[in-house]
């Protein structure tokens, strides 16, 4: 039965849509009931696109630093 | 005016096409089911399990047992008794043989912080940035991003940097590096979670 300590392992390939139909669900039924592997899925995405935010031309990072 | 007060709300679960719009994908009908009767299926899982944790996996197992067989469902019963009936029948199985899935090695994150059946004994950090535009805003924790990613594997570092920061689709970030579709999520993965990592103990050390 999935674990959070196979949660962290997978969600990858759950955002990549690489699991099959079951596995699928239960990684979402496991992420509805677990809080905390809700946040770490939200950290593994916010990483993500914090890196795409970075790389896109008018980085809001600099635009903050110049408040 | 009503006599019975109750009535006037109409629960999820009273819905006579419940089942059909949980066949027809309606996840937001499915989340509010889960909400509404977790508590109460890990009870009935607890009582027969007779320990916390195991119960809350039962009742996970349910859930997924419930959606792959929707189309069996009858309506002999109501459907909150079938969903229940589901759980105890697991719960049953469950206590027959107590098994374990396998753990890959080299785990992203460490075991210690998870307890002997697998779940968070010490929960991810919460960020005060937890968006993709916060965190990119904030100076020092792109430099420690940034630190991260200079950290990984070659390989590491290049996937994360086609699908990441090039915005490259899965399929040409494995004909770019020449790598199989596995291998290349398997890269992602890695750098992905090594670098939430990093930020994580950036967190732990500025708070």
């Amino acid at each position: 039965m999935l674990r959070c300590m196979q949660f962290v392992e997978l969600v990858t390939a759950l955002e990549e849509r690489a699991v099959g139909p079951r596995l699928r669900l239960e990684l979402q039924v496991h992420r509805v009931v677990c809080r905390h592997c809700r946040r770490y899925l939200r950290q593994m995405r916010a990483v993500s696109g914090a890196l795409q935010e970075a790389a896109s031309g008018d980085s809001p990072r600099l635009r903050s630093a110049a408040t | 005016m009503r006599s019975n007060p109750r009535s006037r709300r109409i629960s999820p679960e009273d819905s006579p096409d419940l089942v059909p719009r949980l066949l027809a994908g309606d996840e937001t009908l499915f989340a509010s089911l889960v909400q509404r009767w977790q508590a109460g299926l890990v009870r009935v899982a607890q009582a027969i399990t007779g320990n916390v944790a195991t119960a809350e996996e039962v009742v996970q197992e349910t859930w997924a047992s419930v959606l792959r067989s929707l189309r069996t469902f009858e309506g002999r019963s109501s459907f909150r008794t079938w969903v229940h009936r589901v759980c105890a029948h697991q719960a049953l199985a469950r206590s027959r043989q107590e098994q374990r899935a396998p753990v890959p090695d080299e785990p992203v994150v460490d075991p210690d912080r998870f307890d002997e059946q697998g779940h968070w004994r010490e929960p991810p950090l919460r960020w005060p940035e937890e968006t993709p535009e916060a965190l990119a805003a904030r100076r020092e924790v792109m430099e420690c991003i940034e630190r991260a990613v200079s950290m990984l594997t070659l390989r590491q570092r290049v996937i994360l940097t086609l699908r990441d920061v090039q915005g490259f689709s899965a399929e040409d970030a494995c004909e770019i590096l020449g790598v199989s579709a596995v291998h290349q999520r398997v890269l992602l993965h890695r750098a992905r979670s090594r670098v939430r990592s990093e930020c994580e103990r950036f967190y732990r050390e500025a708070a």
